[in-house]
């Protein structure tokens, strides 16, 4: 027994030492990029690619790279094509560095093949950080085919990205976002809930008018999450023709009724306020409390102050708060 | 006398081999979470440092849930150190449990409230809600006044009230550095399966921030909040760590922790009857996700940083302790099914296992041990020598130990730690081993005198004012 407890103690022991020792080694290490920073930038500025390819295969000099300034003349095409079999064969954390770096320089790899396979290839890696910073790097193409590339991959391979990041990632590509659109939309039902999910999203936060091939999406899509975004879609992006089904769906789920009551509130008619106050006296709080909320942005207070005479007590607690934030924000 | 001895030889004979096996398993248990926690936090600031990680503007909407009795020293601050927060969306929720003091009336007047008719969503029953009050500011503030319930009763109001998916729950005595709660909340969107994460609780005692910013940190001259801190470096950067590997983490801290709502109302939040609420409604989650078969991840962030207050005096320390050992025991008899069950594999083998012999047993064992050697001394069959050697060799594990983790801390916190420092802690350790760990073995073992009296009360302790 005391000799394991001599064995931990060493091992502790060990381990308290490269703590110090790990301290150490940072300070000496951050001296050691700014060294090796003016060592890269003075190769760069001397445009000797051949010498800078063989440094940067060490991930430190990797690192002081990315801090160096570039003028637009140098050619780094060939030196990140020799760098890319180098990083290939390193550790994970590596390469996701690498791709990091190499997505700072797109106009470099914007027309390489061998580079963007090699981001699209990695896209739907085990590691979630080299996945998204080759997305990252994939949004930063001018052409939008290599996004649905990397995402048909991904896809195929079930990688479980999560949609948030999809889709505020597709938001960062500054290319044709009409074909962006178009290729999304052509692919749409080769995707599974995940992606479809990011992609609805990502359509809701842009400015391009898609609500006629979203509502058919909509009348036909089963899976509950995405169903709901495209309801949403329609809160942001008003299309007279939804409003029939829109109404419809207040009677359905109670998810899909509060997603569309929501999405009602910029849509005009008598149907629509029949509707809402019909929603008032729900049982479910959700929907009571979605339907006061845009009764009170579209009614004019008089109106609204009419409906407090409505025999409900849960629909007039909801209405007298609505009002209240309405006086509040006013 | 001879039948006697002999009896006698035979029990202590049986007495040291138990030991011996209880001390093995409790020295790897330390000794592994001590080195995988520091190998962990090594690899996780080198991953930070190789942009292995996600970065991101928007991450989830959160509610944060502040729950305050009688916190008028400290509520203002805490609040006020939720605006420097590099987060873009999220509320704030403090939750008024009855407080007879100006706790209330300080947050009105501060952050300029008006009463609200907000129609409560009562999906979880709590204690009356007499008023709540909002503000128009960027980041929305509500506070509910309510009747006296308890913490668990107050968070339980909380979650009701909270309007985003997932709520984060902060101790009304606590502060949050500016990435706290984006690091707490980026392993919801790294895995889609994670639907809670805690954070790395530390003692503000030690700290003092500016917006947010750590600006100065170093051990007190107070030997009772300095063994403090030690202990919830190596909770906190060795345990949990470990722990985390193999999703058998029992507790996300009250005081710091993030859940998603809809899991909380599926095991109908927290438990009201128990004063170890944040124990038991971890381990709730973790009984409800497996018999649902839900994959799911129950995940420890230790970058996640939260300051909070510890007593600093020893019959504060003693009130705390009593009540975090009767909320132990409580959840352990609650949820005994898990013990040996293989149906809950590692939660069950280590986890659960760890906290009923080295955390509720312990202090028996302690007792029975100290038994052992007195009825040794009366048959003059102890080896004085052997034994003060043992001690000694298990003092100095665990002064490395807790000096391992403390040193460790360095790649969580970006601070420089004082050789004064590593000095001070060095006898804090020994005194901790040598004096008050028997100290709160006693503590322990009387925790059940006056029990009844003490089972749901909040757990208050004198609060300074904090540093921010």
């Amino acid at each position: 027994m005391t000799t394991i407890i001599y064995i931990y103690i060493f091992i502790l022991l060990s381990m308290i030492v490269f703590n110090v020792f790990c301290v150490y080694i940072r300070k000496i290490n951050d001296c050691n990029i700014i060294k090796k920073q003016k060592k890269i930038q003075l190769l760069i500025d001397k445009k000797n690619i051949n010498r800078l390819g063989r440094k940067l295969k060490h991930t430190s000099y990797l690192i002081a790279f990315s801090y160096c300034e570039f003028k637009n003349d140098i050619k780094l095409t060939n030196l990140f094509d020799r760098l890319l079999n180098t990083y290939n064969k390193k550790s994970i954390i590596e390469k996701t560095y690498f791709v990091y770096v190499l997505s700072k320089f797109p106009e470099i790899y914007d027309n390489n093949n061998q580079i963007i396979n090699f981001l699209i290839n990695n896209s739907y890696s085990n590691s979630l950080y080299l996945s998204e910073n080759c997305l990252k790097a994939l949004y930063k193409i001018s052409n939008p085919i290599y996004i649905i590339k990397a995402f048909k991959k991904m896809n195929y391979k079930n990688c479980k990205h999560h949609y948030k990041l999809l889709s505020d990632g597709l938001l960062t590509y500054q290319g044709d976002k009409n074909k962006l659109c178009s290729l999304l939309l052509d692919n749409y039902k080769n995707f599974n809930s995940n992606y479809r999910l990011a992609i609805i999203n990502y359509f809701n936060r842009i400015d391009i008018d898609l609500t006629k091939e979203l509502f058919n999406i909509l009348l036909n899509e089963k899976d509950k999450e995405v169903k709901i975004a495209l309801i949403r879609y329609f809160r942001n992006h008003k299309y007279d023709f939804a409003k029939k089904e829109l109404i419809k769906l207040t009677k359905d789920d109670f998810e899909y009724a509060v997603a569309s009551i929501q999405s009602l509130k910029y849509y005009d008619g008598i149907d629509v306020i029949k509707t809402l106050k019909n929603s008032l006296t729900n049982s479910n709080w959700y929907i009571r409390n979605r339907a006061a909320e845009v009764l009170v942005f579209k009614l004019p207070k008089n109106e609204v102050i009419e409906l407090l005479k409505i025999d409900d007590k849960y629909a007039k607690d909801a209405i007298t708060y609505q009002l209240g934030m309405s006086d509040n924000n006013a | 006398m001879h039948e006697l001895l002999e009896v006698v030889k035979i029990f202590l004979y049986y007495v040291e081999y138990f030991f011996l096996i209880y001390l093995f398993l409790y020295s790897i248990y330390l000794f592994l979470s001590v080195t995988i926690g520091s190998s962990t936090l090594f690899t996780n600031r080198y991953k930070n440092k190789m942009e292995n990680k996600i970065k991101h503007n928007y991450y989830v909407p959160i509610s944060i849930l502040v729950p305050a009795y009688n916190e008028e020293k400290t509520i203002i601050k805490s609040v006020e150190s939720l605006f420097y927060l590099d987060y873009k969306l999220y509320e704030i929720i403090v939750i008024n449990d009855g407080s007879t003091d100006k706790t209330l009336d300080t947050l009105i007047k501060k952050f300029n409230l008006k009463k609200v008719n907000y129609p409560v969503n009562q999906k979880l029953k709590t204690k009356k809600i007499k008023n709540i009050y909002e503000n128009n500011s960027k980041i929305r503030i509500t506070v509910i006044d309510k009747e006296n319930g308890g913490k668990a009763d107050a968070l339980n109001c909380g979650i009701n009230i909270a309007r985003f998916p997932y709520f984060a729950t902060l101790d009304a005595d606590s502060l949050l550095q500016r990435d706290s709660l984006e690091m707490l909340v980026r392993p919801i969107l790294e895995d889609s399966r994670v639907i809670a994460c805690g954070g790395f609780v530390k003692l503000a005692n030690s700290v003092k921030l500016d917006k947010g910013e750590i600006v100065k940190y170093s051990l007190r001259n107070n030997v009772l909040v300095n063994m403090q801190i030690l202990e919830y470096n190596r909770a906190f950067l060795a345990s949990r760590i470990m722990l985390d590997k193999f999703n058998g983490n029992l507790i996300i801290s009250g005081a710091f922790g993030v859940f998603k709502k809809d899991i909380a109302l599926s095991v109908g939040g927290y438990e009201t009857k128990t004063v170890g609420e944040d124990f038991e409604f971890v381990i709730k989650i973790h009984r409800f996700c497996l018999k649902n078969k839900i994959d799911y991840i129950i995940k420890y962030v230790p970058e996640a940083i939260c300051w909070t207050q510890a007593p600093n005096n020893l019959k504060d320390l003693i009130k705390q302790r009593r009540r975090w050992y009767i909320g132990l025991f409580q959840t352990m008899v609650k949820h005994k099914e898990i013990a040996f069950n293989i149906k809950y594999k590692w939660l069950s083998i280590i986890s659960y296992n760890y906290f009923l012999f080295f955390e509720l047993l312990a202090p028996f064992i302690e007792v029975f041990g100290i038994v052992a050697t007195v009825i040794a001394i009366m048959f003059n069959l102890l080896n004085l020598k052997f034994m003060i050697l043992f001690f000694l060799i298990y003092a100095l594990f665990g002064v490395i130990l807790s000096l391992t983790t403390f040193l460790a801390q360095i790649h969580v916190l970006n601070l420089k730690i004082s050789l004064l420092d590593v000095i001070k802690s060095s006898f804090v350790c020994a005194f901790e081993v040598t004096i008050l760990r028997f100290i709160l073995m006693f503590v322990r073992i009387t925790s059940f005198i006056g029990y009844n009296k003490k089972k749901l009360i909040w757990n208050k302790f004198q609060r300074e004012e904090l540093n921010n």
